[in-house]
């Protein structure tokens, strides 16, 4: 017996580059960074003080006053890509109890654990709000996604840090092919434009500190970048049986043919020397798909722009497809890292760039390291006849995950 | 503050958490069966009371509270308590 195809139907966005998916890909097409200065927390005291903010989000457009109450932003944003995603792969007609959700979270809802902590320290135990627990906790946004919705099936959250959101793809994937699921909103999303969050990151030098130009911060494989630049948002895809989804008439945009994942168990932050980890990962998922590294047409990249994780994967991408062999994009030049969603909307923007045979450019590649031998789509949009692409996330703690995702066919 | 005002911001507190008419929250009106909330709603209220009031309201102290005017009584308590302790 073969085994279950993977059709992607839907997907939604919520997304420093834009609410909506054609938003999103416009400002991706065009080459802008979203970097800017931090509006949502007065950051005069951050020694970081610019990320990538989601601003034209507004809560009320999916929750009433009761649900937004008790809900952290990271679910916000996790619901309504969700939402969206779900609208835009039109009527499922499935069974509740068969359909599932999968969503990453870094850290959960941190800024109302922020919130409330300050509350413990400066006024006293009792002031503790009673909904700090299900508003913080990592699995607040798979929650919310499957009560808002009467979904019963399979309903889990993914805690890989900057990985997550393709994990939690190729896991939803692995619920549809062993059967236990016929439909599952796989995404992730994260809302950590906090002060502890910011100070944190600052402190172990993981952030660019570009203050005076935030724009140009973002700089993926360039020979300037100087650490990542935090960013905001969610992603969600409807995952689907590809045998429902054709005979129910659903528009598929392709096909999660492959998913690898494995550990570095090598350093809780730093990568393994020479990608060995992330090259091992990349080899899994194209063998999962049954593809060879000659039939992949483009990396959508983790490209984080830090000194360690750039220098790694093209390390392991070299090894994988050899020199300057393929496209490598990342989409973090121009959104920031978006930590557990960054997968998920990561996925998004790869199969749009099958459906439209083009390749964004990654802002502020200017000029390539010379050790780094990869072929980075920089400066303007690349044409690219639709063909298989490996979409890559690494998070601390070493964890791994590649996507193999495929043209309709 | 008197009953009276605590029974006011009281029924803000209650038309912000549980999304109902203002009209809807008399002192009869039940938490839960009344007016829609659920075993977080009250907690819900009394965090915002706290910070209105600025004031700690235990939770111990709302056992066996089912409506808004019993409510008011007990916060009226708890007001006037910390006012003669200065």
């Amino acid at each position: 017996m073969t085994r279950p195809r993977v059709a992607i139907t839907g997907l939604g966005v919520k997304t420093p580059a834009g609410c909506d998916v054609d938003t999103f890909w416009s400002t991706l097409q065009a080459g802008r960074s979203c970097a800017a200065p931090i509006e949502r927390i007065d950051p005069a005291t951050l020694p970081v003080r610019f990320a990538c903010e989601v601003t034209e989000f507004d809560p009320a457009t999916y929750f009433d006053n009761k649900e937004a109450r008790r809900t952290d932003r990271v679910a916000q944003l996790a619901f309504g890509a969700a939402a969206d995603a779900l609208a835009d792969a039109g009527e499922l007609g499935a069974d509740p109890a068969r359909c599932g959700v999968v969503a990453a979270a870094g850290v959960g809802g941190l800024i109302t654990q922020e919130e409330q902590e300050y509350n413990l320290f400066s006024k006293g135990p009792n002031r503790v709000s009673p909904m700090l627990v299900p508003m913080m906790m990592p699995n607040a946004a798979a929650a919310l996604v499957g009560m808002k919705l009467g979904w019963t099936g399979p309903n889990f959250c993914i805690a890989t840090a900057c990985a997550g959101g393709s994990h939690a793809i190729g896991e939803a994937a692995r619920l549809i092919r062993e059967g236990s699921s016929d439909v599952v909103l796989a995404g992730g999303s994260e809302a950590c434009v906090t002060p502890i969050a910011i100070a944190a990151f600052a402190r172990m030098g993981a952030l660019s500190n570009r203050n005076d130009e935030p724009l140009l911060a973002s700089r993926p494989f360039d020979v300037d970048r100087d650490g990542f630049v935090m960013g905001e948002g969610a992603g969600f895809l409807v995952l689907e049986d590809w045998d429902r989804a054709v005979s129910r008439g659903a528009h598929i945009y392709g096909e999660v043919a492959g998913y690898g994942r494995n550990s570095d168990a090598y350093h809780v932050t730093a990568p393994a020397p020479g990608g060995a980890g992330a090259a091992h990962c990349m080899r899994l998922a194209l063998a999962d798909a049954g593809l060879e590294p000659s039939e992949i047409g483009h990396v959508n990249a983790h490209g984080t722009s830090t000194d360690l994780n750039d220098a790694a994967e093209a390390e392991a991408v070299v090894k994988v497809f050899g020199e300057h062999s393929l496209p490598v994009w990342s989409a973090k030049g121009s959104i920031g890292h978006l930590i557990a969603a960054a997968g998920a909307v990561e996925a998004v923007a790869a199969m749009l760039t099958l459906r439209d045979e083009v390749i964004p450019p990654t802002v502020n590649h200017e000029r390539a390291e010379p050790e780094l031998a990869i072929d980075v789509v920089a400066g303007e949009c690349r044409k690219l006849a639709a063909a298989p692409v490996v979409s890559n996330s690494f998070g601390f703690g070493g964890h791994n995950a590649s996507l193999v995702l495929t043209p309709p066919a | 503050m008197d009953r009276d005002g605590i029974l006011e911001l009281l029924t803000d507190a209650a038309v912000e958490v549980m999304s109902v008419e203002r009209d809807a929250v008399t002192p009869d009106a039940r938490f839960v069966e009344d007016l829609d909330g659920d075993s977080l709603s009250v907690l819900e209220i009394l965090e915002i009371l706290q910070e209105k009031l600025d004031v700690d309201l235990p939770t111990e102290a709302f056992d066996g509270v089912a409506t808004v005017g019993q409510a008011a009584d007990v916060i009226t308590g708890i007001v006037s308590e910390k006012a003669a302790a200065g």
